[in-house]
């Protein structure tokens, strides 16, 4: 059944017509969010993650309906004002992107760890990255980028 | 695309039960829906979200602590809890991946399609209560009383789960065993032990993912000074071969019930301060 669903989107907002059953990685990517990925479709590798009110979720395993009322970010909403973020910065000068594909994901865990504790340890990162799967398995880069981006602060 | 024809969000509880009485069986509650989008069968189609139905939030009152069922499990992750409730703060730390975590409630974590629970199984060794709305109104029942009863009827909203505040002398833990922490168990365990002001013990052990659902086993009023390792092995086997030791694809019958004899008395040895129990 057709259904129309208010969602706030890196700040903006969308009045769309849906259906009950669209996940919100359906809507968004409908919408021209194309950072967020379709991975494994059940919530496990984390290539879909967005944030809800600033904390990482999996958009697969979620309705767009469910999404009413929250501010929802994806990465392109990092890079808002047209110039990358540093966590993004961090992310090229460590050579962390690799394939890239669960890279939208890992970053926005990142500013979601970065925002709530801003100098993390490794075990930190570490441990808020358990839901993002690097299928080219190269964590060390990606830690190492997380690490940089936390000693410099935002100008 | 998900196969749900409709998706309701009521303007209160009551609605809420009178909504999935009228859908009957092709309705759902819906919470995080981390399990019920991608998990839910074919044949629900009406989704009703109950995420907006004032049933958030922690409560500390003067002797229960109440938890609200939509309570994001992540919300759970206190200093507060850690320190009176050990058993719980594992098992929802250790409980699937941050992401999820982020939007799993309390609640779901026992409704629904789904019940191999880490937190199911530490709640029950809390001795938890959960109050339901039903169509004849507010009921409290404790969850050890579900269990024998055959669970959650799906027709109840699930309003909140209360834990007493715990003296200083009860002590609780976690443990489960997967591949992978992110891993549904294959087998886990929550423990509580409870010492009384005459030295006794009583001890609850709660199992998870050995048959549909999860054992609760009680040993009352043990000396504390009689739990050595060899009794904590006893008491371990003891409960290991009364279980039903479910076999699927993830492991065999005898080997959950071997990996659960060897969590029980770990957990054991750890609550009653015996060093160096590696089971």
């Amino acid at each position: 059944m057709a259904m129309k669903v208010s969602l706030t989107i890196n700040g903006e907002s969308y009045a769309i017509d849906c259906r009950a059953g669209e996940t919100l990685l359906e809507v968004l990517r409908r919408l021209g969010f194309k950072s967020v990925k379709r991975g494994c479709d059940t919530g496990n590798c984390g290539a879909c993650t967005i944030l809800l009110d600033n904390r990482p979720v999996a958009s697969c395993i979620m309705l767009a309906a469910q999404a009413e009322g929250y501010n929802i970010t994806t990465l392109e909403g990092l890079s808002a004002s047209g110039e990358i973020s540093h966590l993004q910065e961090a992310f090229i000068n460590n050579g962390a992107p690799q394939c890239g594909f669960c890279t939208p994901g890992m970053l926005l865990v990142a500013k979601a760890l970065l925002d709530t504790k801003p100098r993390p340890s490794r075990q930190d990162i570490r441990q808020a990255l358990a839901g993002n799967i690097c299928r080219c398995s190269g964590y060390v880069k990606i830690v190492d980028a997380i690490a940089d981006a936390s000693k410099k602060v935002e100008k | 695309m998900k196969h749900f024809r409709q998706y309701i969000v009521p303007t209160s509880q009551e609605d809420a039960v009178s909504i999935r009485r009228a859908v009957g069986a092709r309705g759902l509650f819906i919470a995080g829906g981390t399990t019920v989008v991608p998990r839910a069968a074919r044949t629900v189609d009406v989704l009703i979200d109950v995420t907006h139905l004032g049933l958030n939030g922690i409560e500390f009152q003067e002797s229960w602590v109440k938890m609200g069922a939509t309570t994001r499990l992540a919300d759970l992750l206190t200093p507060e809890i850690q320190a009176s409730f050990p058993v719980l703060y594992e098992a929802v730390s250790q409980c699937a991946t941050p992401l999820i975590r982020n939007m799993a409630t309390l609640g779901g974590s026992l409704a629904t399609v789904f019940l191999p629970s880490d937190v199911a199984v530490a709640l029950l060794a809390l001795d938890a209560q959960v109050e339901v709305l039903t169509e004849a109104g507010v009921q409290r029942l404790a969850l050890g009383d579900l269990l024998r009863s055959g669970w959650l009827n799906p027709n109840w909203l699930l309003r909140s789960l209360s834990v007493k505040k715990q003296k200083p002398t009860r002590r609780s833990a976690f443990l489960k065993f997967g591949r992978t922490s992110v891993d549904i168990a294959l087998v886990n365990v929550g423990a509580s032990f409870n010492l009384d002001e005459s030295g006794r013990v009583d001890l609850r052990i709660a199992i998870g993912q050995t048959s549909s659902l999860p054992t609760l086993e009680e040993f009352n009023g043990i000396g504390e000074s009689d739990l050595t390792q060899s009794s904590i092995d006893r008491i371990a086997s003891e409960v290991s071969k009364r279980l039903q030791g479910k076999s699927d694809f993830r492991a065999s019958g005898e080997y959950r019930k071997h990996l659960s004899k060897v969590l029980v008395a770990r957990a054991l040895a750890r609550m009653a301060g015996v060093d160096g129990y590696e089971g």
